[in-house]
């Protein structure tokens, strides 16, 4: 008992540390955030109580409105292009015997550049004047396009935003992949499975756990998306990019209301924890129903 | 053995040279100092001379942490006022934009304190410059360094080449407007979509006149600021702006100026600095006022709105109090501001320098500078008038008025709105 007393103590010593470290850059911060979301602040000065008033203020704000229906499309265009390609790329890399490794850097390499540079690129890319897309279509002979509009602007930065990760999710997939025993593929064949085969009955349910984690941290990752947005469009024109973060940040460092800034980001955190309670249930019962256990 | 040896000593060696290098050099005061002369900024060579010149005057050390202004910079500055974690030397606005500075309640008032001690800081300032500096409590916080002016600028070289007139009234503007659409030159080189861009303070001030320029939002939405939007409504129809005007931002209407596509820049004197590479091919002249105008031509928009505080930390701490001064009155001396004139093209605050005596001034600077001696009025910019979510309010605003989404009144009114919220906290 003595001895198990002392563990307790050197275990909570231990873990003193983290846990201040988590309770001072991540509860604090949080809890901080939803006492100033109580209250109206305009450049950090003389806070004034509000009660619920940013809240209500929260879902009759045009903006804001616009940002959380843009997050969700930006959402869906997540799962389908980062996750859905990053998995048919993977599993088609696994298919070819020579040249693998050649592109696993090209779709990776995006990864690794960093959100501004690339913000910039695409930027340029859609330069009216001087962008790639315009160059390119001035050779064939055509008029240059305005490739930001308020109808295209939204999937101007989909398109780079997406691609950029697509590399991030074909690595997780083809880890997953890698990892399914060859003898089952091996006994496949001897069956007379084709590669469709293999494919749908054996490498999709095996790695359906992994692809679910990866749904996950793709959806959480939209509520993060700033800067290449904010480098591209700024939210615009006219709001019809702005997503959460952007929107978020345009009202704290832009308008200088710190206390209506502190509500988005609570409402961030929330949107963030529910969609991802949501998902996990939605794809839970997919799993439970066998398809994700690999009855080994 | 040997080799042992060697390996102790090439480690002690290491060690010793480490040491050295890293060990903090000890002066006898450290000053912190934020400035807006940092970055690209013109005058950031000239601020930097005289930071130099400073330390091989004084056993000081100055951590400057200048940098060229955005909103996340602000911000930090704010917030460092607000957790009195400030510099102790700090250059900011003075106008509408300097509540958070000075309600944080850490600056030293110059009226109150300084001044007193030091008559002869007052005494070197023209008395226009210190006078803007007055906050609402009539104390002066910030102590101004250079002025600034705005105007169009234009690439005179092109309305030469296609025998266009110089807009120096509403009906030379049309024509050019309509003249450069035909060849193919953006008229007006503005972005309305994503930055403040100061064509929104030239069509209020043009449509609206000083009067009801400078009477802010507070007592209603003046007429004058409707149909300044409206103005800009117009000239958008027109054509008047690049086509992806409401992407752009500070930077592709400058370059573009620069690449000669763009014939009217309508900036300020620090963007001349940028676009030194066409001095001689640009001048500079008021915004136009259409018929219906309520304002003059000649009224520009200028002034004094930005200067030096210091921290109330540092101006009593025995070591760094009577230092900071002195780099207060360094940076603000007669050969200092002339430096800094020449390399921004601003106006001087402090008495006895003749810009014409500046070699170092262009043609189009010297031009700004007649400009701003000469104007028939001259008025603080739309954002040292109103609050700050009030005046973003504005700037969304436009795009959307341009694009027939909104009415100039309707964002207007919901500007007002906000304004009389922000102003609720300060009373």
């Amino acid at each position: 008992m003595r001895q198990f007393e002392d563990d307790k103590k050197v275990i909570i010593m231990f873990l003193i540390p983290a846990f201040a470290f988590i309770f001072i850059f991540l509860l604090y911060p949080l809890i901080r955030t939803f006492y100033n979301s109580l209250f109206y602040i305009l450049q950090n000065t003389n806070p004034r109580y509000v009660g619920l008033g940013n809240y209500h203020k929260l879902f009759t704000d045009s903006g804001m409105i616009t940002a959380i229906w843009n997050t969700l499309i930006f959402m869906i265009a997540a799962v389908l292009i980062e996750v859905g390609l990053g998995t048919v790329l993977a599993i088609l890399i696994n298919f070819i015997k020579r040249g693998a490794k050649f592109f696993r850097i090209v779709y990776v390499f995006p990864v690794v550049v960093s959100a501004a540079a690339l913000g910039l690129l695409f930027s340029l890319i859609y330069n009216y004047r001087v962008g790639l897309l315009n160059t390119i279509i001035s050779w064939l002979g055509y008029n240059p396009i305005r490739w930001i509009t308020r109808d295209s602007s939204l999937w101007a930065v989909i398109a780079p935003v997406t691609w950029r990760y697509v590399g991030f999710y074909f690595i997780i997939i083809l880890t997953a992949i890698t990892k399914i025993p060859k003898t089952l593929y091996e006994s496949a064949e001897i069956e007379g499975a084709n590669r469709w085969q293999k494919t749908r009955h054996i490498t999709l349910p095996l790695i359906f756990s992994d692809i679910r984690i990866s749904i996950i941290i793709a959806i959480t990752g939209v509520t993060k998306v700033f800067s290449m947005v904010w480098i591209i469009t700024q939210g615009g024109p006219m709001n019809s990019s702005q997503v959460l973060g952007t929107y978020l940040y345009s009202v704290t460092f832009q308008r200088r209301l710190f206390g209506y800034g502190s509500t988005i980001a609570v409402f961030i955190v929330i949107f963030g924890l529910l969609l991802v309670v949501l998902t996990n249930k939605l794809l839970k019962s997919d799993d439970d129903s066998g398809y994700g256990t690999p009855g080994m | 053995m040997l080799s042992s040896f060697k390996k102790t000593g090439s480690i002690l060696i290491v060690s010793v040279l480490f040491l050295t290098l890293t060990a903090p050099v000890s002066y006898a005061v450290d000053l912190e100092v934020f400035t807006m002369f940092g970055g690209a900024d013109p005058a950031s060579g000239a601020y930097q001379d005289a930071i130099s010149e400073f330390e091989s005057m004084y056993d000081v050390d100055i951590n400057d942490d200048s940098s060229t202004m955005d909103d996340s910079v602000k911000v930090r500055i704010e917030n460092a006022f607000q957790a009195n974690n400030e510099p102790d030397l700090t250059m900011y606005f003075t106008d509408e934009q300097a509540s958070p500075i000075i309600n944080s309640n850490n600056v030293v008032s110059y009226t109150e304190e300084i001044f007193p001690e030091y008559p002869e800081l007052k005494d070197r300032y023209l008395e226009d410059p210190l006078e803007q500096q007055c906050w609402k409590d009539d104390h002066i916080y910030g102590i101004p360094v250079t002025g600034f002016y705005e105007g169009l600028i234009i690439n005179e070289d092109l309305f030469e080449e296609h025998d266009i007139p110089l807009p120096t009234n509403w009906e030379n503007f049309i024509t050019a407007i309509e003249r450069f659409n035909e060849e193919d030159i953006v008229p007006i080189g503005a972005g309305l979509g994503r930055v403040p861009h100061y064509i929104i303070e030239h069509a209020i001030l043009v449509m609206a006149g000083a009067e009801q320029h400078n009477a802010g939002l507070k007592d209603g939405v003046p007429q004058g600021w409707i149909d300044g939007l409206n103005l800009i409504k117009e000239l958008y129809e027109m054509n008047a702006f690049p086509v992806d005007t409401l992407n752009m931002g500070w930077e592709q209407p400058r370059e573009m100026f620069r690449r000669k596509e763009v014939a009217m820049l309508p900036e300020g004197n620090w963007a001349l600095g940028a676009l030194s590479e066409n001095y001689d091919t640009m001048t500079i002249l008021p915004m136009p006022v259409p018929p219906e105008g309520r304002g003059e031509y000649g009224s520009i928009i200028a002034g004094f709105t930005s200067g030096f505080y210091i921290s109330k930390d540092a101006y009593q701490d025995e070591k760094k109090g009577e230092m900071v001064i002195k780099l207060v009155k360094h940076l603000t001396s007669k050969e200092v501001m002339a430096d800094i004139v020449e390399a921004n093209a601003g106006l001087p605050s402090v008495k006895g320098i003749n810009v014409d005596d500046l070699e170092g001034l262009s043609k189009v600077e010297r031009e700004g500078v007649d400009l701003a001696n000469l104007a028939s009025n001259i008025v603080l910019p739309t954002d040292a008038k109103i609050s700050r979510p009030a005046f973003q309010e504005i700037v969304d605003g436009v795009a959307y008025i341009v694009e027939g989404e909104k009415t100039a009144q309707k964002v207007l009114e919901s500007a007002r709105e906000i304004e009389m919220e922000a102003r609720r906290e300060e009373e």
